[in-house]
């Protein structure tokens, strides 16, 4: 594996007796799209804003390709960011916003007026040139903002919540397109997001983010499929949590009791006997049938959410746990109403072991 | 694409809509009315001292009689004599000095408000309107004492060793400029301020990003953004300072001319009431010109 372009060591940002970022140690590879996903208040730009310069860590070091960015003021980094609020100077046109940049470093004429060229067409706003940021759209500021912070050709652009200001159409149609010029270019791009389904959408690789740490590192399918813990497991996605009790193990399998009232096997071996532990398993992956094994439940409710339709299922120990199910025509027509009885069970593969 | 902003539509009643309008009939269009009927009269030994005065008894046919007693010979007098325009053009040169000066002050004073953090900066506000809360015309005065031939400003720099002899800056155009820039200093920092208060911060941010350092960064988006705030104060400082009558009568000396002054002579000493009234309107049209220029520039940032 190459080099990484940026790489994070143990860096720390207090404010206060606060501290917003807690040894926090990562990379980014070349050519990446990485999302820095969390609650708001995490740290999370706070981090970001550590990497363009704009907050002086108290300790650890941010090094960019072999060279520790510390001692260097935010407008020598050459690093660019796009800006939650766009911070388009409302004074200038597109193009002079695009060409700030290039202007700066004191190139030709010639050769700033192809480079935002470029940009127009790569974000697609030719045309518009001339036009002033409140003459705009939203969707269009972000693609000037986008285009301003990459005409300086950037190895690593830091885009913070790119996505939040726009609604939920277009939201949906920039995260492909954000996806296609991060490809076309080949740099780096670290987002910042609270968004899930962003940062799923886009990212090759996610960092979950809490109280200034990062929980877990790692490509969508691992984040979701294998969360670390269960902060993850519910941040990413909706879960059920189901408390158990570890009564048996033998045999390269575990035996346990649920506080929902069931036992079930699990094919590990790895546990402790008498140990509590916590099983997460995803709506998707419950099994719910109007009979059989598993804990009896009664169905709260059930919502028609289009794709799929969520229900809500309480079980004997007071427990209310999500079951969603696909509503694709093959699946046939099995709808649930409040109070239906049903069976809640748990397909060993799909439940993961969790530490709290 | 962007047009006039639509009327905002308040619903009030019509009337209190209408004050300002009221407001401006009686203290602006009245007084300005009566100076150009007296502007276009004649000087006249009698009570009021011109003609024709007109009787409100006496009837339309004798009004009309009257009227044709108007004349421009007022403003004709004002051209007659050079000590009118070089008045004119040493109000407008004392004024353009102490505006420029005042702005070279204020800005830097703005900024720093503006870039004050937590509670330091509704204090500096606070501080920078503060003079205001003694009247204007002890505070005037409090200046002869420092800058007059013994006064404090001399002795100082005699004690530091600066000067052997006293400095002449009292009854001089620098004591006049002094006194204005002192006196209508707020009303160029307030505007500024708010100018500047209200860009966002980002923005700074977005022009390090991109590479600009921070002095550029003040001459590429700064300062552009706050020219509105800066024309603002210069005509707030510009427009009363032109007409200012009490700081060159106080600091000024004899041979200042001021066309404040000019009028004040006209009036009260001279009693020549048609002429004080003529040159009253002449400077409120040469008053006009920045304001139309001020209102042009303004309509070119709203049409881009």
């Amino acid at each position: 594996m190459s080099e990484p372009v940026l790489r994070l060591s143990r860096l720390t940002k207090k404010f206060g007796t606060v501290t917003a970022v807690d040894q926090v140690s990562l990379d980014i590879r070349p050519g990446e799209f990485f999302a820095l996903l969390g609650p708001s208040g995490c740290g999370k730009t706070t981090l970001m804003r550590m990497i363009a310069g704009f907050e002086t860590p108290d300790s650890g070091v941010i090094d960019l390709e072999g060279r520790d960015l510390s001692p260097v003021p935010p407008h020598r980094r050459p690093v660019n960011m796009m800006f939650q609020s766009y911070a388009l100077f409302p004074h200038m046109n597109v193009e002079r916003n695009i060409a700030f940049g290039l202007v700066q470093e004191g190139l030709p004429k010639a050769e700033i007026a192809t480079r935002v060229a470029d940009m127009l067409d790569l974000v697609q706003l030719k045309g518009l040139a001339a036009r002033k940021p409140h003459q705009l759209s939203g969707g269009q500021k972000q693609r000037v903002a986008l285009a301003r912070a990459l005409a300086k050709r950037p190895k690593l652009l830091l885009l913070d919540e790119p996505l939040a200001a726009l609604d939920r159409k277009l939201r949906e149609d920039t995260q492909f397109e954000l996806m296609r010029i991060q490809r076309e270019l080949g740099a780096s791009f670290m987002v910042v997001t609270h968004d899930q389904d962003e940062a799923m959408a886009m990212a090759q690789r996610i960092a979950v983010m809490r109280a200034g740490v990062i929980e877990q590192i790692g490509p969508p399918q691992d984040v979701y499929l294998q969360p670390a813990n269960t902060f993850v497991a519910g941040f990413i996605g909706k879960i059920n949590l189901f408390p158990a009790k570890v009564v048996a193990v033998a045999l390269g399998r575990s035996r346990l009791a649920l506080d929902a009232g069931f036992e079930m096997n699990l094919p590990r071996a790895d546990l402790q006997v008498g140990s509590v532990i916590t099983l997460a398993v995803r709506p998707e992956d419950l099994a719910v049938e109007a009979s059989g094994e598993g804990a009896a439940g009664q169905v709260l409710d059930s919502v028609f959410l289009g794709e799929t339709s969520l229900t809500r299922i309480a079980l004997p120990n007071g427990q209310v746990v999500q079951a969603a199910r696909m509503n694709a025509a093959r699946n046939g027509a099995w709808q649930m109403k409040r109070g239906d009885s049903v069976r809640v069970q748990i397909p060993p593969a799909a439940a993961r072991v969790l530490a709290s | 694409m962007s047009r006039k902003p639509a009327r905002i539509r308040t619903g009030l009643p019509a009337w209190i809509l209408s004050l300002p309008l009221v407001w401006m009939l009686l203290f602006l269009v009245a007084p300005f009315a009566i100076a150009a009927k007296i502007s276009l009269s004649r000087s006249a030994l009698a009570q009021p001292p011109y003609e024709p005065s007109f009787d409100w008894s006496a009837g339309v046919a004798d009004w009309m009689e009257r009227a044709t007693q108007f004349s421009f010979d007022a403003y004709a007098g004002l051209f007659a004599d050079t000590i009118y325009l070089d008045a004119y053009l040493s109000s407008l040169r004392i004024a353009a000095l102490s505006t420029l000066c005042a702005l070279l002050i204020a800005y830097p004073f703005a900024l720093s408000i503006a870039h004050a953090k937590g509670v330091l900066r509704p204090v500096l506000f606070v501080l920078a309107v503060a003079p205001f809360w003694t009247s204007f015309l002890i505070r005037v005065y409090a200046w002869i004492g420092i800058l007059k031939d013994e006064g404090l400003l001399n002795h100082a720099l005699i004690w530091l060793g600066l000067i052997e002899e006293p400095l002449q800056i009292f009854a001089t155009d620098i004591a006049i400029v002094i006194g204005i820039v002192y006196s209508y200093l707020p009303f160029m920092i307030l505007p500024i301020y708010v100018a500047l208060e209200k860009q966002d911060a980002a923005l700074l941010e977005a022009a390090a990003d991109l590479g600009a350092s921070p002095w550029r960064a003040f001459v590429q988006v700064t300062l552009p953004l706050s020219l509105p705030g800066v024309l603002a104060g210069c005509l707030l400082v510009f427009i009363p300072a032109v007409g200012e009558f009490v700081i060159p009568d106080l600091l000024g000396g004899s041979d200042t001319l001021m066309v404040g002054r000019t009028m004040w002579v006209e009036f009260f000493d001279n009693r020549d009431w048609p002429a004080a009234s003529a040159a009253a309107i002449l400077l409120l049209l040469v008053l006009l010109v920045p304001l139309r220029i001020y209102d042009r520039l303004q309509t070119a940032e709203e049409r881009t």
